[in-house]
């Protein structure tokens, strides 16, 4: 009995010593990538030139329903061949915004990534086994995400953030693409 | 058995506030916690959090400066997030450019928010200061000028004589109305309770020290359990069963 209590109580102290360690691997901050890096590796033999989508009244109300709270600036800037584009939006997490790259090709997510994460806590939505579930959504009737996400514990305001930007980036898409189908 | 009592009496109180703290950070967002605002004067010391400058930049009577909670202002509207320092400000012909810790914001000329080019866009990170001519903002620092260019979002090297003639912005003394506007509580300045109770639950309110001491708090927890344990089963020895 002593020895099994013995034991237990050098686990336990292993095991406190080293959760810290690997808890602040997980939550690790930074910037991953750059916007000229990612369009790069998004369009590999010629990147396109920017664009901007300016917001009409219409945008901004629909953007805000998807946010949840209000859209600031009067232009959002992408790149695009044919139907593809790629959007590098920003949301706040928790108190600090996270930067991500999202590719939509044919009305469907073909890419989403982390460029900056710069919260202490909730990086775990950086890894593609999360990023990875976006690929193939698209929009419903309600121009939502037409599919949802397993969660991560811990980060549930950062998973909010790339389910808004996600959904944010297909409405987008659909606008710039009827625009030059009209 | 009286070991455990020692210990249990030296960090009860300590476990009370740990529970306590560990339910309320738990339905933070039912308590609201992360918009209560605290911002006693020794708190934002203890944060690092300065008040704003009263410095700004004065283009023909509109001000554009920072204040708040990493907020830009122009005349009195709080109108992009910028995170300090707010280095330098420039006006062209049709719109501003203030540069930021965070990045390079573009206002319209009317002080509306545009968009905001930052690291991930490609704006180097040692510019310090802005400088404009016509419709072209120049980005200067120790090392060679660049012209950021707005249209395709980008940035090209520039001749210095180019940059010679440039109009440069310098911050000055903002109006006594807006400097006595720019560190009251309505102005946004503060440390949010969330963040407060998080520090304190994990003692980094206390710095490393405080971290190390909320670590033996927990390891003693664990001293306790065991301990309870051992007197549980050496009561049980006793009694014979």
């Amino acid at each position: 009995m002593l020895f099994a209590l013995k034991n237990t109580l050098i686990f336990i102290t292993v095991l406190l010593f080293t959760t810290p360690l690997v808890s602040s691997v997980a939550s690790a901050k930074g910037v991953f990538q750059s916007r000229a890096d990612f369009i790069g590796e998004v369009f590999p033999n010629q990147p396109p030139q920017s664009k901007v989508l300016w917001i009409t009244p219409e945008l901004r109300q629909q953007a805000q329903k998807i946010l949840g709270h209000p859209l600031y600036g009067l232009r959002i800037r992408y790149h695009r061949t044919d139907h593809k584009t790629a959007w590098i939006l920003e949301e706040i997490g928790k108190e600090m915004p996270i930067t991500m790259g999202v590719v939509v090709e044919n009305h469907k997510v073909a890419l989403v990534k982390i460029l900056a994460y710069r919260e202490s806590r909730g990086g775990e939505v950086r890894y593609r086994a999360y990023t990875n579930q976006y690929i193939g959504m698209g929009l419903d009737s309600n121009l939502r995400l037409n599919q949802s996400v397993d969660g991560i514990t811990g980060a549930t305001l950062s998973v909010w953030a790339v389910n808004k930007v996600v959904n944010l980036a297909l409405y987008y898409h659909s606008l710039v693409i009827s625009q030059t189908d009209h | 058995m009286r070991w455990h009592s020692k210990i249990g009496l030296s960090i009860f109180l300590v476990v009370i506030f740990l529970a306590v703290s560990g339910v309320a950070l738990n339905h933070s967002p039912q308590l609201n916690l992360s918009h209560i605002k605290l911002s006693n004067g020794w708190l934002l010391k203890w944060y690092g959090l300065k008040p704003a400058t009263d410095q700004g930049f004065d283009f023909a009577g509109n001000w554009l400066y920072q204040a708040g909670d990493n907020q830009l202002f122009y005349n009195g509207q709080a109108v992009a997030n910028c995170r300090p320092p707010l280095m330098s400000a420039t006006q062209t012909q049709g719109l501003f450019a203030a540069l930021c810790g965070d990045g390079l914001v573009l206002l319209t000329a009317e002080g509306q928010f545009i968009e905001v080019f930052n690291d991930i866009q490609g704006l180097p990170t040692h510019i310090t200061q802005l400088a404009s001519q016509h419709k072209r903002i120049f980005l200067l620092s120790d090392s060679e000028p660049l012209e950021f260019k707005v249209n395709n979002f980008s940035v090209e090297p520039i001749d210095k004589e180019t940059v010679a003639t440039a109009n440069i912005t310098l911050a000055t003394s903002l109006p006594q109305q807006i400097a006595a506007s720019i560190n009251s509580p309505e102005s946004g300045l503060g440390v949010s309770l969330e963040t407060v109770v998080i520090d304190l639950h994990s003692g980094r309110f206390f710095g490393p020290l405080g971290v190390l001491f909320i670590d033996l708090v927990g390891l003693l927890l664990c001293v306790l359990a065991l301990t309870g344990l051992w007197s549980w089963i050496s009561r049980d020895r006793r009694n014979g069963r």
